[in-house]
């Protein structure tokens, strides 16, 4: 078994080098695929995840397998790392050419290439936005289940990328639920299929192993995705709650009577004064809680299953039920939960995201720690969460301008973490880890665990060049021993400036 | 249908008396106790270069790649019982040689059920189930067992416990080892621990069963049905020569969407049939069936070839194998899951496994060959590209000595052997 991969240092590269590099992937795929001024690169030093800003050497637009499979044999020959981007969207650090290096965006490669509407699926090339391929197969009833926030605009190999969820994956799974196969490029450019267009095809179940490998394993270039039947009806409510903890036991109630519902979505006090007075649904600015409880399916047995639903909400305290009338009204309450983040735009200059997972049962205690970890630093913490499944979503927030301020945030971001694992939990849902929480897996996973998860990422990747440093903790140099490694947060950095200081629609959880 | 008729083979009343009765002699058997203590002897044993072939309740060897001559059996069973059962998270951490059935038992005093399990399988266990990854009979409705692993724990040769995943049911963090440990059949380590995400059990039930004189207008009623009908959590047909084409199916999720789904498959075709709650509600008759198609002989007299196909390409496939003299034909429609079996007493079993197997090939589809596999039969899997060198990288990885699961993975992986 190997070690766990040793930090390395960011290559500098001359602009003498760069020009070099970007010629020769000139003429491997031609000048119109090649991006490598100043002003390109900088554009593409940050994701989601804007702590952190690498600028890449080149960028790279492919626009087929063969694109891809050319640069990565160039790469591999130089020794030249690569990160594959999507759209941009993610909320870990996943897509920062941390080691400058070959950025290859995707968003060329946005042709949905297949759709079997029998059969229920499409091939797709990994720059297809989420949304764009639900919009075309509407018609046929169908629709691509998993629903990222972000689904208006990030990738689909970006969602394998990082396993995506969304709201709806409560009722419908993640995304390695619905990918039956992909073709891969490795990093020396052998082309690899994985899956098919039926299910349960022979051999190694190489497509649930890459997906979530957030492209340290392969660059996906072509996908085969499941398409689900849309549901002949929806309906949906939002419950006010005085308290927090009666919707925590809401939520446990409706689902141990055996309801499924596509989603169970909470936003707590401090969230709804902060959306409110941006939405104006009306909701009451002393509630401790709104909950969005949405089921959908077949008619038959629909209002039974409503009535069910209300039912137990307001044995668990509910103070009020309002289920939507119509489509416009279904949108209307959904935007309480959408325009959340960037209503947190409204009560402070910034906030960190966080991603973490608890069991279900464990949501009360999770929000009393975050509470008191708020506390302690004198900090604001906003909650909005994927109540059905136990992900969190707590925005730390904080003054951009005050640096004191920036550091309590950075260490309550971490306490949070430490919390939720410590209650049973994980470091994240369905953001990913990216570099954001590589420094805090050793608190999941034990050194043997990780070293495993290295030995996996050497059998795709020996030569270490995919998304350098990124889901895997950063391995102390020679000498230092691996207790900071295997305990978290080894060498981790508190945020330079600014942090997702947003306002509007953004980001996307 | 008369359930008292004949097994379709003689032995299929047999108990399964262990690894032996499919022609494997054991260097020795271990039944380690402990995760760690199953690392202790994967390693001892890459230590001194013996095969190893990992066993759970060996209910369904017949359905594994082909059984090695000799090897040191290392069986699952003292490996038993529930971790941690958590009915309002739904969710439940298993050792991986707990019987099955106890499980299904566990779970259906609170409602709950593990979808995609094979709820015929009494006698497997869960380390088996998912080990050899197999697809039960509503794995269209409710997805394969392997996307409800949340978390496992895998005893590798170099003697470690590792995990991956964990026990929440929505987790990111890490690399989904466990996937590629999923239908490995145990080629990658020794699953001692998995942690699985539970569903509720559906309200309400409605088995279907009617017979047809060929399998080719069974299949073209089964893709019918699984077009029009609404609430199904299975569509399969079955097919044996002499008797009428059974085409199966089931209506199950609220009782309101039953009683409709019921509704339509009443008008179209009579009334429901009795259930069998052991199949989770599926039609007697079909379900025996389904069990001896997957039968395979201790004598390692027959062949089973699984194919995936496109649910489309069924009933086209039931047409172009009509000719041909198997014992048994058959298919989960709604997965797009095909069976044939071949009796090599009564056929050139080669020679049949090829028209089979060109068949898928034609189609669009992959296959896997179980049961009496011999080296003369040729691949023992085809129909797609298999990255050999990606292959042989990753078992490498978990078992550098290459002496787990000797028939599944071992010279095929490096290119090596007959079945490259």
């Amino acid at each position: 078994m190997h070690a766990p991969t040793t930090q390395r240092k960011r290559p500098v590269r001359t602009a003498a080098e760069r020009a070099e590099l970007a010629l020769a992937l000139s003429e491997t795929i031609g000048a119109e695929a090649i991006l490598a001024t100043d002003e390109a690169r900088l554009a593409y030093d940050v994701d989601g995840f804007t702590i952190h800003k690498y600028p890449p050497d080149v960028v790279v637009l492919p626009r087929s397998t063969e694109d891809v499979a050319a640069v990565l044999r160039l790469a591999h020959a130089r020794g030249v790392p690569v990160t594959a981007r999507g759209a941009g969207t993610g909320l870990a650090g996943g897509a920062l050419a941390e080691e400058g290096g070959i950025l290859l965006v995707t968003a060329r490669m946005d042709a949905i290439l297949e759709v079997d509407v029998p059969n229920r699926f499409a091939v797709v090339q990994p720059g297809v936005v989420n949304l764009h391929l639900s919009q075309r197969v509407e018609a046929d009833g169908l629709f691509y289940a998993p629903d990222p926030s972000s689904q208006m605009a990030s990738t689909l190999g970006g969602n394998a990328a990082t396993n995506a969820g969304g709201p709806h994956c409560l009722k419908y799974g993640q995304t390695h639920q619905h990918v039956r196969g992909m073709t891969l490029v490795l990093a020396d450019g052998t082309v690899v299929v994985t899956g098919g267009r039926a299910l349960d095809m022979p051999g190694l179940n190489l497509t649930g192993l890459t997906i979530g490998s957030e492209g340290t394993f392969a660059v996906v270039t072509e996908l085969v995705v499941t398409l689900t039947p849309r549901p002949e009806t929806i309906r949906t409510f939002l419950v006010v709650f005085d308290h927090v903890r009666d919707a925590g036991r809401a939520v446990t109630s409706i689902v141990a009577a055996g309801i499924v519902p596509a989603a169970l979505e909470m936003i707590d006090h401090l969230t709804i004064v902060a959306v409110e007075p941006y939405v104006h649904l009306g909701l009451p600015l002393d509630a401790g809680a709104v909950l969005l409880a949405e089921l959908d399916g077949p008619a038959a047995g629909m209002d039974r299953r409503g009535a069910e639903l209300q039912a137990h909400c307001m044995a668990a305290g509910a103070r009020s039920v309002r289920a939507a009338k119509d489509d416009a009204e279904r949108l209307l309450l959904w935007k309480a939960r959408k325009a959340a983040f960037g209503a947190m735009g409204r009560i402070a200059s910034g906030f960190y995201v966080l991603d973490g997972v608890v069991p279900r049962t464990k949501l009360p205690e999770a929000l009393d720690r975050i509470a008191e970890v708020a506390a302690r630093h004198d900090l604001q913490i906003a909650n909005v969460f994927h109540a059905g499944d136990g992900n969190l979503h707590p925005n730390v927030l904080y003054d951009v301008d005050d640096p004191d301020s920036v550091a309590r945030a950075w260490t309550a971001a971490g306490e949070i973490l430490e919390a939720c694992v410590a209650l049973g939990g994980s470091l994240s849902g369905e953001h990913g880890i990216g570099n954001e929480k590589r420094d805090f897996m050793g608190l999941s996973f034990g050194e043997h665990d990780l070293a495993m998860m290295d030995a996996v990422r050497r059998a795709f990747d020996p030569e270490g060049l995919l998304n350098p440093n990124k889901m895997l903790p950063r391995r102390p140099a020679c000498g230092e021993g691996v207790r900071a490694y295997a305990t978290g947060r080894a060498g981790a950095a508190a945020p330079r400036g600014p942090v997702l200081a947003v306002d509007g629609e953004g980001p996307w959880i | 249908m008369d359930l008292t008729s004949a097994p379709p083979c003689s032995c299929l009343a047999r108990t399964v008396s262990g690894p032996a009765t499919w022609g494997l002699a054991p260097l020795r058997v271990e039944r380690p106790l402990t995760a760690q203590a199953a690392a202790d002897a994967l390693a001892a044993a890459a230590a001194s270069g013996e095969l190893t072939w990992i066993v759970g309740s060996a209910s369904r060897l017949g359905a594994c790649p082909p059984v090695p001559s000799s090897a040191v059996v290392i069986e699952t069973a003292g490996c038993a019982g529930v971790t941690a059962y958590e009915p309002a998270d739904q969710t439940i951490t298993v050792r991986a040689g707990t019987r099955l059935e106890d499980v299904h038992a566990l779970l259906a005093e609170e409602g709950l059920e593990l979808s995609g399990a094979h709820f015929g399988l009494a006698d497997g266990t869960v380390g088996g189930m998912i080990a050899t990854d197999l697809a039960d009979a509503r794995r269209g409705r409710v997805g394969a067992l392997r996307d409800r692993i949340l978390g496992m724990s895998v005893a590798t040769p170099d003697g470690r416990v590792t995990k991956s995943g964990g026990r929440v049911v929505k987790n990111v963090a890490g690399y989904d080892l466990m996937r590629l440990h999923a239908g490995a059949h145990g080629a990658f380590g020794f699953i001692a621990e998995v942690t699985l995400r539970l569903a509720p059990r559906p309200e309400a039930h409605a088995p279907f069963e009617r017979a047809f004189d060929s399998a080719r207008r069974a299949a073209d009623e089964a893709a019918r049905i699984a077009r029009e009908a609404t609430a199904l959590g299975l569509v399969a047909w079955t097919a044996r020569p002499g008797e009428p084409t059974l085409v199966a199916w089931v209506h199950e999720g609220d009782q309101e969407q039953v009683d409709a789904g019921a509704a339509w498959s009443a008008g179209a075709h009579g009334a429901p049939q009795p259930g069998d709650s052991a199949d989770h509600q599926a039609p007697i008759a079909a379900r025996l069936r389904m069990s001896a198609l997957e039968h395979v002989c201790p004598e390692r007299s027959n062949l089973l070839v699984r194919a995936s196909l496109l649910p489309s390409r069924l009933p086209e496939f039931a047409r172009r194998l009509e000719g041909l003299a198997l014992p048994f034909l058959g298919a989960f429609v709604l997965q797009g899951a095909a069976f044939a079996r071949i009796d090599r007493a009564a056929v050139d079993g080669a020679a049949t496994l090829g028209a089979v197997t060109r068949a898928v090939e034609d189609l669009g589809g992959a296959w896997r060959v179980q049961g009496a596999w011999r080296d003369e039969d040729g691949p023992i899997w085809g129909g797609f590209a298999v990255p050999h060198a990606l292959y042989a990288r990753l078992k490498a990885a978990f078992d550098p000595a290459g002496v787990l699961g000797p028939t599944v993975y071992r010279g095929r992986m490096a290119g090596e052997g007959t079945r490259s």
